[in-house]
């Protein structure tokens, strides 16, 4: 489930980039960093960037979660820091709601 | 190349909007400039940097209309109106002002079944209310109001999610932004004058379904009870709309000319008669070769051009040897050609009058001319012959929108290729000393309607000459000479003996620079200006 979650996460990384300026794009990889500082998304962004991968996960996967809430969008403890943290919270996420 | 400005002005956050539209996925290129959202009317009633570039206004109906949806519809509309003054104020300071039309999508299905009773419903009111705002900017001709609603349904279920409205005030998801940003991109194209003029149509599996040579008219796939017949048929139905609003057709197709053209008179299924193409070049040479040939003929440009045509190799042979020429992909499903064909944003006009009705007839009257030409010894003989007269008119509210649509669309015989909006046209027309005539031209084989202008500007004891332009229909007639004349015997009507024009080079109007030079004016060459001393 993982690998497909993290296949989803990079379809999410694409459709955000036509969004992005030039210089600003995430790197389609596994290893991309994800939300800032380390991460070139910024709060718009991350906003679109969400937004994009819940309705991926439904469409692809169907499963329906809730991404953004008061934990995940406060500063420090965010799982969107990178591919790799994202995509073990989102199986986490799935395992919970089965 | 060039960038056109646009900036934004909005009511939710429209930076992803920007963002589309500055991508460099689809010409023209845009430099994007967004006004702070939530500030409609500040923004609308305060100056801005970019005045004379495009403005895109768009909004929800909650934000510019307080009392929306509860209010009386006589309160709304006063809303609507206040609004509308507003942007035809601001329409006078800018290229052109582009408004989604509103929707609601806040409201999802409103009152459900009652939602479309009149005055009830949330989706009948959010009608009138639009038809309302329609209505109110018609009176500026250079804003336009654009159907959001059906960028709403493009992108189906997820055109508003909640949630980027609450966390981003972001009113619509990115496909609603990107079928925006397409009419948009084409909206700014047309403006500016480079919207497609002819389309050249190949014949089998194209316009009919089968190969004419091989299995006879008789045995085509057009109209009757099948379902491929009755697609072609809906896809000639539609290019026959097309030539009805001015957009030219014609035919390049590998086949015996006979064979084929004896398929369009004879088949009583054709939607398309032979007089509505403008020309055929129906033979089994090269089609690149042939359009350039038949565009030559028509005297317009190759970018001009859209080339549909069901054969892949064809379509890539074309796209290589003629880029200026637009080659759309084209499906494979003869289904879904007319769908295919409706797609296109390359055709949009500013406006469509009387001369873009009777634009196929006025081409097939030149052919009939040029024809005729061949029969005389000489061109001033063919010209005598044909009893030409050319009206010179000042502004008026009946020309006017024509005159807007030549300076929009006319390339290749024109001085200064100056795009100009109605509004902003008056404003240059209000300046004392400045003056311009419509030419129209009328001869034994029909009228041709208004096809030239020239607009002049009285400055230091001269006359400059600031637009020359003529379409491409009437050139080569001597119009232009008499065009000229005209301006001349005005400079001496005024006691001015110097009568001077800058010519400003584009790629597509060298015809212009060549007639001037052929003209009795000295050119200085490294200013471009063109100048007559009036012998006293």
């Amino acid at each position: 489930m993982r690998d497909k979650v993290k296949e989803v996460i990079l379809e999410a990384i694409v459709e955000t980039n036509q969004l992005m300026p030039e210089g600003k794009k995430i790197e389609r990889s596994l290893e991309a960093k994800l939300s800032a500082p380390e991460g070139k998304l910024d709060s718009l962004s991350l906003v679109n960037f969400i937004v994009c991968l819940e309705e991926k996960l439904e469409k692809k996967l169907n499963i329906t979660l809730a991404l953004a809430n008061g934990d995940t969008m406060t500063a420090g403890k965010t799982p969107f820091s990178d591919v790799d943290n994202l995509s073990q919270y989102i199986c986490e996420l799935i395992n919970k709601s089965k | 190349m060039r960038k056109i400005k646009c900036s934004l002005i909005s009511d939710f956050n429209i930076e992803n909007l920007a963002s589309l539209l500055i991508a460099r996925v689809r010409h023209p290129q845009i430099e994007v400039d967004v006004s702070p959202y939530g500030q409609v009317v500040q923004a609308l009633m305060t100056g801005h940097p970019d005045e004379a570039g495009f403005l895109v206004v768009w909004t929800r109906p909650q934000s510019v209309i307080a009392s929306y949806p509860h209010g009386s519809l006589d309160e709304m509309f006063k809303e609507v109106d206040a609004y509308s003054d507003l942007l035809i104020e601001k329409s006078r300071k800018v290229k052109a002002i582009l408004v989604p039309a509103w929707t609601d999508l806040f409201s999802g299905r409103g009152l459900g079944l009652l939602d479309l009773k009149h005055g009830v419903g949330t989706g009948n009111i959010l009608m009138a209310l639009n038809l309302r705002l329609a209505r109110n900017l018609d009176a500026a001709g250079n804003i336009f109001l654009m159907d959001a609603g059906r960028w709403v349904i493009s992108a189906g279920k997820n055109a508003f999610n909640p949630k980027l409205w609450y966390m981003a005030k972001i009113a619509f998801n990115i496909d609603v932004f990107k079928e925006a940003v397409k009419d948009i991109k084409a909206a700014v194209n047309a403006i500016l004058g480079e919207s497609k003029k002819l389309i050249v149509l190949d014949l089998d599996d194209t316009l009919w379904g089968g190969i004419v040579g091989d299995v006879g008219w008789e045995n085509l796939k057009l109209g009757g009870h099948d379902f491929q017949g009755e697609a072609f048929a809906d896809f000639q139905r539609a290019l026959k709309s097309f030539k009805d609003r001015g957009i030219l057709l014609a035919i390049v197709s590998k086949n015996e000319e006979s064979v084929a053209l004896d398929a369009i008179e004879k088949h009583p299924e054709m939607i398309l008669k032979k007089d509505d193409f403008v020309g055929w070049r129906i033979n089994w040479g090269d089609k690149a070769q042939n359009i350039v040939e038949l565009v030559g003929e028509l005297n317009l440009g190759l970018q001009s051009v859209v080339f549909i045509d069901d054969n892949p190799a064809e379509r890539a042979r074309v796209a290589e040897a003629l880029p200026e020429v637009l080659v759309p992909d084209w499906p494979e499903d003869k289904m879904l050609y007319k769908k295919a064909l409706l797609d296109l944003r390359c055709f949009d006009a500013v406006t469509i009058d009387q001369d873009d009705l009777q634009r196929t007839k006025s081409y097939l009257d030149n052919q009939k001319r040029e024809a005729e030409k061949k029969s005389f010894p000489t061109i001033d003989e063919w010209l005598k012959s044909l009893n030409m007269r050319i009206v010179f008119e000042d502004l008026n509210n009946a020309n006017l929108q024509r005159i807007v649509q030549l300076f929009n669309k006319t390339n290749q015989m024109n001085l200064a290729t100056r795009r100009l909006t109605e509004s902003e046209l008056l404003q240059w027309l209000a300046v004392p000393n400045r003056k311009l005539w419509s030419v129209s031209i009328s001869d034994r084989f029909g009228h041709m309607g208004l096809t030239g202008i020239i607009s002049i500007e009285l400055s230091d004891g001269k006359v400059f000459i600031v637009d020359f332009i003529l379409s491409c229909r009437a050139m080569g007639r001597r119009v232009e000479n008499v065009m000229v004349e005209k301006v001349i015997e005005y400079a001496k009507q005024a006691g001015v003996r110097h009568v001077l024009a800058k010519f400003k080079e584009t790629e597509k109007n060298k015809p212009c620079l060549d007639f001037w030079k052929s003209s009795d004016f000295q050119h200085c060459v490294e200013e471009n200006i063109f100048s007559l001393e009036i012998a006293g």
